[in-house]
């Protein structure tokens, strides 16, 4: 053990060194004097410390952490129907609407001065008023939906760190 | 339940058993009582902390990492945590714990003891260490504290506050140097 780490004499001294260690440092200590006095400076330091002595706490502590932790409120536990007829009703109510709108939007486009010339393109020959109607819908949706993906996903993962 | 392992009680702990919650708290109470005692100096903040501090391990039982199995050592952490962020807020941050805060039993244990003298002596002696350990910063403070009192291995305390033992053993050197210097008139 080299004479002046003071280290390996703490560790001899809170008995956490090795039995090789321990035995190596004790080797030292016997002929060296600087190590016996840090060693003596160990134990009187220890003993002076010793003078605090430990205290107790108020006996009704844990009453009191028992009294600050709210009960444990019973979980309502949803049980769930092996099979539901409610998310079909739903999309089949939101495809209804959506057609009755594209229904109403291309019945009033279609009384338009301009929609005499544009009648004639191609486009409305092959799909057909409410088939052109249905595709600007879905075109317009689709844009909207990529719009708005990017910032709805960071958002959510952003929130989902907040948590 | 009495005989179940710090790990087996904090299972059960997690599934909200008071009675295992009970056992693990008369186990080190008196331990993290006194560590934030000694750390904050204050008897009234040391109990409000150890309320806290247990407190913190009901609602936090699910984060204890079972795999480790090391509940003294999470416990220790929660409690250092705790006493840490008391003493960082504004009253406590420009200095270091003034003498005449610190709190200390300056009553003989027995006032009807047979050597009253020698009980006064004693009550004089704890507080001299209490305020010598006042005056050290609160990180030479922590040391002393976890190393001394709590009887902590370095590489335990190391793991705790995730600082090298080597570093650790240096403050401790220190803080006993320092020590020495406060204790002086006692010649120990």
């Amino acid at each position: 053990m080299p004479h002046e780490n003071k280290d390996e004499l703490l560790r001899l001294f809170y008995h956490e060194a090795a039995p090789p260690e321990e035995q190596k440092a004790r080797q030292h200590l016997a002929g060296c004097e600087d190590c016996r006095e840090y060693m003596r400076f160990l134990t009187g330091m220890n003993s002076a410390l010793c003078q605090w002595q430990d205290e107790k706490p108020l006996p009704d502590t844990f009453d009191r952490i028992l009294a600050s932790i709210p009960p444990e409120q019973p979980r309502a536990i949803y049980v769930r129907p092996a099979i539901s007829a409610r998310p079909i009703f739903n999309i089949a109510f939101a495809m209804i609407s959506i057609l009755l709108l594209i229904y109403f939007v291309q019945s009033q486009i279609s009384v338009l001065p301009l929609w005499q010339s544009l009648a004639q393109s191609w486009v409305i020959q092959a799909l057909g008023s409410f088939g052109f109607v249905a595709l600007v819908f879905f075109g317009f949706g689709t844009f909207i939906t990529l719009s708005l993906a990017p910032i709805l996903y960071f958002d959510l993962n952003k929130r989902t760190l907040h948590i | 339940m009495e005989k179940s392992t710090d790990a087996e009680l904090m299972d059960m702990v997690i599934r909200k058993n008071t009675r295992a919650y009970k056992i693990l708290y008369a186990r080190y109470e008196l331990r993290i009582y006194n560590f934030i005692f000694r750390y904050t100096g204050k008897r009234e903040i040391a109990q409000d902390l150890l309320q806290e501090t247990f407190t913190r391990v009901w609602f936090a039982a699910h984060s204890f990492n079972q795999a480790s199995g090391n509940f003294k050592g999470w416990l220790y952490t929660i409690a250092l945590n705790i006493a840490r962020n008391e003493m960082s807020r504004k009253r406590y941050a420009y200095h270091y714990l003034e003498v005449s805060e610190i709190q200390y039993n300056n009553e003989p244990a027995n006032p009807r003891a047979e050597e009253p003298d020698i009980e006064l002596e004693h009550a004089d002696l704890q507080d001299t260490v209490a305020k010598a350990l006042g005056k050290l910063s609160p990180l030479l403070r922590e040391i002393v504290i976890l190393k001394h009192y709590q009887q902590l291995k370095f590489s335990e305390i190391a793991e705790m506050t995730q600082t090298p033992e080597g570093t650790l053993k240096a403050r401790f050197h220190r803080a006993l140097a320092q020590l020495k210097e406060l204790l002086e008139p006692l010649e120990f």
